[in-house]
């Protein structure tokens, strides 16, 4: 590695002071003796400069002024959206009650209807309950038990 | 009024405690934003969005760091999510991504270079630098910005990017020497050495 290569390797410390007193000096004397060196090394402090002049760069004043705007804007939007948020419950809940009612009321009076409409109509009165275990309906039974 | 007072306060939403905390702090979040996007109204935007941000999720800052630290991490997070929105949008200068020591030079597109002089225009300085930093690794380039932008003593950095101070070394090292080999490359190739 020849000396222009070490002392490239090491500009940027240089730039930021960041060796030791012995090669800081080492790195000046070169650079004050090497042309080459020393044009790459003017470029690099140029460029890394720009971030000094960049950190500088002036915030625009009325920057907290927006931001704070923006916060309200977002509190007014949330609020908007919690009050639409509430009605549309509320209206969700009374269309569900009313669904239900009406369901209800619908069922009652169809259900009303035609009971009273079977009724009026049917042929069929039933005037005898028959059960299982009736013993007047054993008589087969018996019969067949008094053969034995 | 202690940080930890004005905090408790802009937690219950009041608006005076919440504009002293911008006015203290914008500057901090501001500097950062531009070390990623080294334009005006890009870092003013993202500042914007990261106090937005405050006053929206104060509630899960727990108070065990400094608020500093906190608002520098959703900065370097939103800056870095603000890049990869608007990645390709003002690709004037591209970077060789085979990352190949030859060919990893700035192929700049300013027309109005003129390569027969040496010295870079301060336009020139400033686009090599931003694409030198832009082509760091996402934790060499947030631990250098938060060095020479803001700076941060390695302490610092570890806290806010939550490693060992060690590593924090390690990266701002490999950071400047990156740095170094992108922009000296750059200067040989625009200037023939
Ligand atoms: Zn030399």
């Amino acid at each position: 590695m020849n000396d222009c290569t070490k002392i490239e390797n090491n500009l940027i410390f240089f730039y930021y002071k960041e060796l030791n007193k012995e090669k800081m000096e080492q790195i000046n004397v070169h650079l004050l003796n090497c042309s080459k060196c020393e044009i790459l090394y003017n470029q690099l402090a140029n460029s890394l400069s720009v971030i000094d002049i960049e950190k500088n760069t002036d915030i625009d004043l009325l920057l907290t002024n927006k931001i704070i705007e923006q916060v309200l804007l977002v509190e007014k939007n949330k609020k908007g959206k919690n009050n639409s948020v509430v009605f549309k419950k509320l209206i969700q809940t009374t269309l569900t009650v009313a669904a239900i009612s009406v369901g209800i009321f619908f069922g009652v009076f169809i259900g009303g209807f035609y009971e009273s409409a079977n009724i009026a109509n049917s042929n069929f009165e039933q005037t005898e309950v028959f059960y299982f275990n009736d013993l007047e309906q054993e008589a087969f039974l018996s019969e067949i038990i008094n053969n034995e | 009024m202690t940080e930890k007072e004005l905090l408790i306060k802009v937690k219950q939403k009041n608006q005076k405690a919440f504009t002293l905390l911008v006015e203290q702090h914008k500057s901090l979040v501001f500097n950062t934003a531009i070390g990623f996007l080294h334009n005006k109204v890009n870092a003013e935007d993202v500042t914007q969005e990261v106090f937005i941000k405050t006053w929206t999720s104060i509630e899960s800052f727990r108070g065990e760091s400094k608020i500093s630290t906190w608002l520098y991490r959703l900065t370097v997070n939103m800056s870095i999510n603000y890049l990869k929105k608007n990645t390709n949008k003002n690709n004037i200068i591209s970077i060789d991504k085979k990352n190949n020591e030859n060919s990893a030079m700035l192929d700049i597109e300013d027309k109005n270079q003129n390569n027969s002089d040496k010295l870079l225009t301060n336009k020139e300085h400033s686009k090599a630098l931003k694409y030198a930093i832009d082509s760091l690794s996402q934790r060499q380039r947030t631990s250098f910005i938060l060095n020479k932008y803001e700076n941060l003593s390695y302490k610092d950095i570890a806290e806010v990017m939550e490693i060992s101070i060690s590593s924090v070394e390690s990266l701002l090292h490999r950071a400047k020497k990156n740095l170094q080999k992108k922009l000296l490359n750059y200067y040989k190739k625009t200037a023939s050495f």
